[in-house]
């Protein structure tokens, strides 16, 4: 479903990702890991076309998106969940929601239909429908930007930390949702996560990155080989 | 003193106008368009030429000096912000290059007009007596349209797909791009609009007391003043409330000391700088 290949990107005169290669197969949830500052993000912000792809190729469902701007993505099926600055703070919650939904193919009915389904699935979001965003607490704000991110039904979620921050029963909680995604709705997800006991639970296969390189790829049930290469114990 | 209370709120129509416009653009692109003033007197030159020059109707003149100032805003922002930003320039390129703009454009304007103001009215204005006070209807025209504008860019702003665009740009431009808004349509929009209300107040300015090749600068600067005063935390609100107080100020003061109108709104404005050197636009 997310082929990357080769990919090369980074920030002006200073290229952050060597020759990244990453499949996310359909129906997946692949975990990525890395230290700070690995480029863990920068991956996520290049797969999106929010940074220059200086070299390399990113397919989506099998079409060369490489070079396509970030609203052509969405067009596409792809969405991204930012690390931070991932909702709109003075603006309500529903309406939050709606800019989600700007680069949906229906109309209004189709927007309804999607606040309705984001509510089912975050109850507490539409108590606080009409409430800034800034008011949510950490875990509400998570669920709303993961909402924002899938009011145009996208088949494919990159999701940057989305649980930095927050108390270990609202991950679980969270990750349980995503899980839902997956499982229930046939989504493909790349989670960015620092909280490895966790994404590992989830996921179906880990990579781990590494001053901008991949430097492991393998099943998330081989924890005890994941733990030890993310603290370079081998 | 009613008298001079309604010039000062006629004032701040044309402040309104000129403010609500370079806050918006100011609030989502974080753009400081000095040039919204060349917009404004530019949309006052075509109308005054066209109905003053060549006779031609108000009507058919005032609209076309408004599209031909919404046309001027859009094609700075495309031909020059635009490419400026996609260059990996600054805002302070871009204010830079807004400032060319306006001292391009004054020149050309003084040499075309030779420094004399332009008034685009032909008849004389009709007064309405209130209990010994002479009021201008006039000015009573321009609270109501400026009232109207208001209204419709409220409900522009949070009634329509392309508002809440503006809304979500505001808040969080990062994101605005990552939801998939196509940011640049967005700006379109947010110059046209902008343009559109300088032009407004730009024809309404050339048509009531003239206009002369500095009249855009004087315009915008109170108008900045006004949106430092009114902040835009909330645009709406805060551009007329700032435009309000500065209408009235400079209507008393105009009416007491002329001479000391610019010393007043500057004076204004230093004292809000010094006591909110960080939160000028919050
Ligand atoms: N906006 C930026 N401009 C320049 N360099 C950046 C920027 N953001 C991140 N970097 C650098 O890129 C590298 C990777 O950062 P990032 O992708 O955020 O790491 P991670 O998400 O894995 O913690 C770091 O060295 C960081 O300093
Ligand atoms: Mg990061």
């Amino acid at each position: 479903m997310l082929d990357i290949r080769g990919l090369r990107s980074g920030y002006r005169n200073y290229e952050v990702l060597q020759d990244i290669d990453l499949t996310v197969a359909e129906g997946e949830i692949v975990c990525l890991l890395g230290h700070n500052g690995a480029g863990k993000s920068t991956l996520l912000k290049a797969i999106f076309g929010l940074l220059p792809v200086t070299g390399g190729e990113v397919n989506v469902a099998g079409r060369d998106m490489t070079h396509a701007r970030a609203f052509d993505k969405v067009a596409m099926g792809l969405r991204f969940v930012p690390q931070e600055g991932n909702v709109f703070p003075n603006l309500p919650v529903e309406d939050n929601l709606r800019l989600g939904a700007v680069k949906g193919a229906g109309g209004p009915a189709a927007v309804a239909r999607n606040i309705r389904e984001v509510y089912g699935m975050f109850p507490i979001l539409q108590e606080r429908r009409d409430q800034p965003a800034r008011v949510l607490s950490g875990g509400e704000r998570q669920m709303l930007a993961v909402s924002i991110a899938l009011m145009t039904e996208p088949k494919v979620l990159l999701l940057d930390e989305p649980s930095a921050g927050l108390a270990p029963i609202i991950v679980a909680q969270l990750f349980e949702r995503v899980r839902l995604l997956r499982d229930q709705m046939g989504k493909t997800v790349l989670l960015v996560e620092q909280n490895v006991t966790e994404a590992l639970k989830i996921s179906n296969r880990t990579c781990i990155l590494e001053e901008g390189r991949v430097v492991y790829t393998g099943p998330s049930t081989e924890k005890d080989a994941i733990v030890r290469k993310l603290w370079r114990l081998d | 003193m009613i008298q001079t209370l309604i010039i000062g709120l006629g004032l701040a129509g044309y402040y309104a106008l000129v403010a609500v416009g370079f806050a918006l653009i100011f609030a989502t692109l974080r753009i400081f368009h000095v040039a919204h003033g060349t917009v404004f007197i530019t949309a006052g030159y075509v109308f005054w030429y066209m109905h003053r020059i060549h006779g031609i109707s108000l009507a058919i003149s005032a609209t076309a000096a408004i599209a031909a100032a919404a046309a001027l805003g859009l094609a700075i922002d495309r031909f020059l912000y635009l490419p400026i930003m996609r260059r990996g320039g600054g805002m302070f390129s871009v204010f830079i290059a807004s400032l060319g703009i306006v001292l391009v454009f004054d020149a050309i304007y003084l040499v075309l007009t030779s420094g004399v103001i332009a008034v685009a009215r032909t008849t004389s204005m009709e007064l309405w007596t209130v209990g010994g006070a002479a009021i201008r209807k006039f000015d009573l025209g321009i609270m109501g349209l400026v009232a109207l504008t208001y209204f419709l860019l409220y409900l522009w702003l949070h009634r329509t797909r392309t508002g809440l665009e503006v809304r979500g740009l505001t808040d969080n431009e990062q994101l605005a791009a990552a939801v998939g808004m196509n940011v640049d349509q967005t700006r379109n929009a947010i110059f046209l609009v902008a343009s559109a209300m300088a032009g407004l107040a730009g024809v309404l300015t050339a048509y009531d007391g003239g206009i002369t090749s500095d009249s855009g600068n004087r315009t915008l600067f109170i108008a900045v003043v006004a949106v430092i005063l009114g902040g835009v935390r909330n645009i709406l609100l805060g551009s007329i409330t700032g435009s309000l107080a500065l209408g009235i100020i400079t209507a008393y003061a105009g009416f007491f000391y002329p001479e000391w109108v610019t010393f007043c709104i500057f004076a204004i404005m230093i004292i809000l700088i010094l006591f909110r050197p960080k939160g000028l636009f919050g």
